[in-house]
């Protein structure tokens, strides 16, 4: 073999690789992106609606952390939806960013929200994350947490 | 080769992978826990030996989101190393670590005696949150890409807390004047001189309208404490809660709440 073939060839992979990469991540963050805006949509929907969305995106080992610091499973969750223990008036995004590790991603996202939780009325702005896996071809949230923002 | 040897070698094999699986799932967990330990020790340190800790185990697309804002990793550092961050004493329960190949997800309470910007006050207080951290293993190390915590509400409702503790006309009533009331409100005036702190009182919920800006500290019964500054002219709303405030501004601080019985 020829050596400059071989470093046309080795350019040629340089070049490639890291494009090929960033086209990947690139195209993780779409799908990430098109998730967290269905959900958000789903909770707005609301009762079974919303949970179907859930059962759709979260994985079975789900762990939801609230803004009073409650914790929540993925059925627990999707049992306050069906019920309408949880309820959304307002609920806006924005500020989504999103950084993709492999076949994992976290997601972070500032909200104002207006919401019932079991009687009790939230309206204020949070912050709050989301860690991602992909499984089964689909980003499946394992863990959300959010924060209320100080005024 | 022989269908038995063949049969034997595939279930040896069915046995031994998803054994080596979870003895690395198994050895994961240990190297995340003894960095969670690293990063509990780097907090309580302080000073130059904790920023060096937190060089090492936060990557360099650290955050970290409180409630009182998101930080990265080049602030936490500063924080630390100047001393502006104080951190008296910390410790993790009820941890929980989940593998997912080259990231984790680690859960659990932290309780903490601490000060400053990355802390839920500028002074010492004592608070119990939620916390989580996300790891990335890069060249042998897990390194944290994302710290949040969320403060724990007090045990007892906001209703039942102010069932407990007296109006604030009751046990301050020096400060806390009832200027008009009927069946459906009570109007009180409050007023508090510079470095004044009030007896632990509840309120009903209510509306606020400041007549001077008026900053203050808050002290929850939970422990928690917090600080903010409310304008002349704003009106901030409010669920009936019990707390204790300190004016902390330079100025005389007066509002008049409306609540609703």
């Amino acid at each position: 073999m020829k050596p400059r073939f071989v470093i046309i060839a080795l350019v040629i992979l340089a070049l490639a690789v890291p494009a090929t990469m960033l086209a990947q991540q690139s195209k993780a963050e779409k799908e990430i992106r098109a998730v967290v805006d269905e959900i958000q949509k789903g909770y707005l929907k609301g009762g079974v609606e919303a949970a179907a969305v859930l059962d759709k995106y979260y994985a079975d080992d789900y762990i939801g952390i609230r803004g009073d610091g409650k914790v929540l499973t993925k059925a627990q969750e999707m049992e306050a939806y069906k019920s309408g223990a949880i309820k959304y008036a307002k609920n806006e995004f924005k500020d989504l960013k999103i950084r993709v590790y492999g076949r994992s991603a976290v997601s972070t996202t500032l909200s104002f929200s207006d919401n019932v939780r079991n009687g009790k009325r939230f309206s204020g702005t949070t912050r709050s994350a989301r860690f991602w896996v992909k499984q089964d071809g689909g980003w499946k949230c394992v863990y959300y947490q959010t924060t209320r923002v100080l005024d | 080769m022989k269908p038995r040897f063949v049969i034997v070698t595939l279930v040896i094999l069915a046995l031994a992978i998803p054994a080596m699986m979870l003895a690395q799932q198994s050895k994961a967990e240990k190297e995340v826990q003894a960095t969670l330990e690293q990063l509990r020790q780097a907090n309580v340190k302080g000073g130059a030996e904790g920023a060096a800790i937190f060089d090492k185990y936060l990557g360099d697309d650290f955050l970290r989101i409180l409630n009182r804002g998101v930080y990265t990793k080049a602030e936490t550092l500063e924080a630390i190393r100047t001393g502006k961050q104080h951190t008296e004493s910390q410790d993790l329960t009820d941890v929980k670590i989940r593998i997912y190949g080259n990231t984790a997800v680690a859960t659990g309470v932290l309780n903490a005696k601490s000060a400053g910007p990355l802390a839920a006050s500028d002074t010492l207080a004592a608070t119990h949150s939620r916390f989580t951290r996300v790891f990335v293993k890069r060249g042998g190390i897990w390194q944290c890409v994302l710290f949040q915590t969320t403060l724990i509400a007090a045990p007892t409702s906001a209703q039942a807390t102010g069932k407990d503790a007296p109006p604030s006309y009751v046990a301050n009533p020096a400060n806390y004047k009832v200027i008009g009331e009927n069946d459906l409100f009570r109007v009180i005036l409050e007023t508090k001189p510079v470095g004044f702190r009030d007896v632990l009182h509840s309120h009903l919920d209510s509306a606020v309208y400041l007549l001077t800006d008026c900053h203050q500290r808050t002290y929850l019964p939970d422990g928690n404490t917090r600080e903010g500054t409310r304008e002349k002219g704003s009106v901030v709303w409010q669920a009936a809660m019990a707390h204790s405030t300190e004016n902390i501004g330079t100025s005389e601080c007066v509002m008049v709440l409306v609540e609703r019985k």
